[in-house]
């Protein structure tokens, strides 16, 4: 007897068809698992065994082989476990093969015949979907996330009595369908708020620049500034998150476990915060059991580094290509993966070890030879790619007393909105969808600057010392600014505004 | 009684509780290299590889659980012994153990058949 379930793993983001073959013969009983399975898969024997016993099942002992096909992909996970059992049942005759067919079954089994969430159901549903759209049974925690591709019949299930009730006839269950309209609604609720920051209003207008162009920010400063609470509230002042972002985001959070019934949609731009022991595995995906990294995390969203300097530096240079290219390749001898990671990079750091070199009352007790090493750790390729860099200084009483908020979130969105909503027309095709995207050849063509900005510009790079790297990157930031202020062409005031977010070109201060 | 004594003994208890059960018994003391099989039975056209365990009260545990990985293995070895002989390779085939213990003075205390008792 021979029974065929469909099944489906993970590679990467990509759902991939795993073809679960259970032959039943006679002989001396046992229990065999093929396919390339790891430890997880191997021990499903056991779970299978007493789930489908404690559903009250016979157990058929006999000789039982189980084929992952295709052969030479590696299986990892529990994930097969429901399309082990139902293939045992369906092989013991328990069950017709009719009634399996054209479904596909995920889900991992507890002893008493329950059904625990897998890891990346949005991308298998998403992959159902291109194979020419299934039924789709999995456990009922997984559900609402996968019933977000629509053409796919989702069926949660609770356990596996459940499944047999189901698949006999015996009970129907409904497709799940989830009420897409009334879920992005909670996107632009935020419970922190630009306005709880006081002062720092230069700060807050080079991460409005910042989130209007797309562009990368470094801030320095003192401890205690308010570098991380400013950081934190870039993503409320961050455009909203079309539908295909959200699929995109949701499907790396999907594949790395971090989603659950009630949050099954990532709606608003993730930011992430890794902490600064974070291993470059954990930084840009990888590991023995492949997953996601901090960085594909923060697709579509903010990756923010604090305490830049204290990172490994291996870590620091692995992020140099995906913040190129806009996604990682992560390489295994037998096949590499693909992850997404188009995230914008915040960074904050202190002007030296001890941290107050730039602040005016406290006086910095660091060696000059220690801070050059503070500052060496951050490369000039990572720092290439970062644009704007900002210096946080330390707040005056005045400016802590006063009890007038600052300028809400909501109000710079609406501004930073416009702005992208410029950008998006102008360059309309050419794959780029921000300034801080624009290749050397499109920068000339859009960034057309009047003759006063020209002199400054002339003037800030024989005077200021500015490199043809720093050239460029004024150039994109002045697009952004004019972009903000509705401008055409780039005219003075925007150039020299761009000017001041390169502080570091002009080694003001180190 | 000695242990010899005591073994063959609950082979004896074992094999009849297993007929009265519908087992009918097709061999006994099964020997080949790998090891022995004590009573090989059919039920209701199954075949029955049956490892009886005797213990007399006085001693610890349950007589089963004296069966480990390593006694398994050998079981097993002459078990497909066995299928070749007799060209049952293909044929339905299930390991059943049975329990006996005895009271201090030589009388049947317990007996107990477990089905389907292990699998590999």
């Amino acid at each position: 007897m021979l029974a065929k379930i469909e099944s489906r793993t993970v590679l990467g983001i990509e759902a991939k068809k795993v073809e679960v073959e259970v032959d039943m013969s006679g002989g001396l009983p046992c229990f065999t698992i093929v396919g390339l399975p790891d430890t997880a898969v191997k021990e499903s024997r056991d779970r299978v065994v007493s789930a489908i016993k404690n559903c009250g099942f016979k157990f058929p002992p006999k000789k039982i082989t189980i084929n992952l096909a295709p052969a030479d992909l590696r299986k990892e996970g529990a994930s097969f476990d429901l399309a082990i059992a139902v293939g045992i049942l369906v092989a013991n005759g328990d069950l017709e093969q009719g009634s399996v067919d054209g479904k596909v079954f995920c889900g991992e089994l507890s002893l008493d015949g329950g059904l625990r969430p897998i890891n990346g159901a949005l991308p298998i549903a998403i992959g159902i979907l291109k194979d020419g759209g299934n039924d789709f049974i999995l456990p009922s925690e997984n559900a609402r996330e996968a019933a977000i591709v629509k053409g796919v019949a989702v069926f949660p299930v609770k356990n596996l009595g459940e499944v047999m009730n189901f698949l006999k006839g015996n009970a129907k269950i409904e497709p799940l369908k989830v009420d897409f309209d009334g879920v992005p609604k909670s996107a632009d609720s935020f419970d922190i708020d630009f306005g709880d920051v006081k002062g720092q209003w230069h700060v807050k207008r080079g991460l409005e620049v910042a989130a209007a162009g797309g562009h990368n920010v470094l801030m320095i400063g003192p401890p205690g500034s308010g570098k991380t609470m400013l950081a934190q509230r870039l993503v409320t002042i961050l455009p909203g998150l079309s539908f295909e972002e959200m699929l995109e985001t949701t499907k790396i959070h999907s594949v790395s476990g971090l989603l659950d019934s009630k949050n099954f949609l990532v709606s608003r731009r993730p930011f992430r915060m890794p902490h600064h022991t974070v291993s470059y595995a954990g930084l840009v995906g990888g590991g023995k059991i492949l997953r996601p990294g901090e960085i594909s995390l923060a697709h579509n969203g903010v990756l923010f580094l604090d305490e830049l300097p204290e990172f490994h530096r291996d870590a620091l240079e692995a992020l140099r290509q995906p913040l190129e290219g806009g996604s990682i390749t992560v390489s295994r001898a037998a096949y590499n993966f693909n992850y997404p990671a188009k995230f914008m990079l915040v960074a904050a750091m202190n002007p030296c070890p001890c941290g107050y070199f730039t602040d005016p009352k406290k006086e910095c007790h660091c060696a000059p030879p220690a801070i050059q090493r503070y500052l060496s750790k951050i490369s000039g390729p990572l720092l290439d790619r970062i644009d704007i860099h900002l210096e946080v200084p330390s707040l005056r009483y005045k400016e802590l007393s006063n009890k007038s908020r600052g300028e809400s979130s909501a109000d710079i969105k609406g501004r930073v909105d416009k702005a992208r909503k410029i950008q998006e027309q102008r360059y309309k095709g050419l794959n780029v969808f921000c300034n801080a995207h624009l290749s050397p050849k499109i920068l000339e063509q859009f960034c057309r600057i009047d003759k006063e900005a020209e002199e400054l510009l002339k003037l800030a790079i024989l005077e200021l010392g500015l490199s043809a790297r720093g050239y460029d990157k004024v150039l994109k930031i002045s697009r952004t600014v004019a972009d903000l202020a509705g401008a055409e062409t780039i005219s003075a005031e925007h150039i020299s505004e761009a000017i001041n977010y390169r502080s570091l070109d002009r080694n003001l201060g180190f | 009684m000695g242990n010899k004594e005591l073994g063959d003994l609950g082979e004896e208890h074992a094999a009849r509780s297993l007929a009265l059960n519908g087992y009918s018994i097709i061999a006994r003391k099964f020997r080949c290299r790998f090891g022995e099989i004590d009573i090989i039975a059919l039920d209701r056209g199954t075949l029955v590889f049956i490892e009886v365990r005797s213990r007399s009260d006085e001693e610890y545990g349950l007589p089963y659980e004296t069966i480990n990985y390593v006694k398994k293995r050998h079981i097993r070895k002459v078990a497909v012994t066995f299928q070749l002989k007799y060209g049952l390779l293909d044929h339905d085939s299930r390991f059943d153990c049975v329990s006996v213990i005895f009271e201090k003075n030589g009388n049947l205390k317990n007996i107990e058949l477990i089905k389907d008792a292990f699998w590999s």
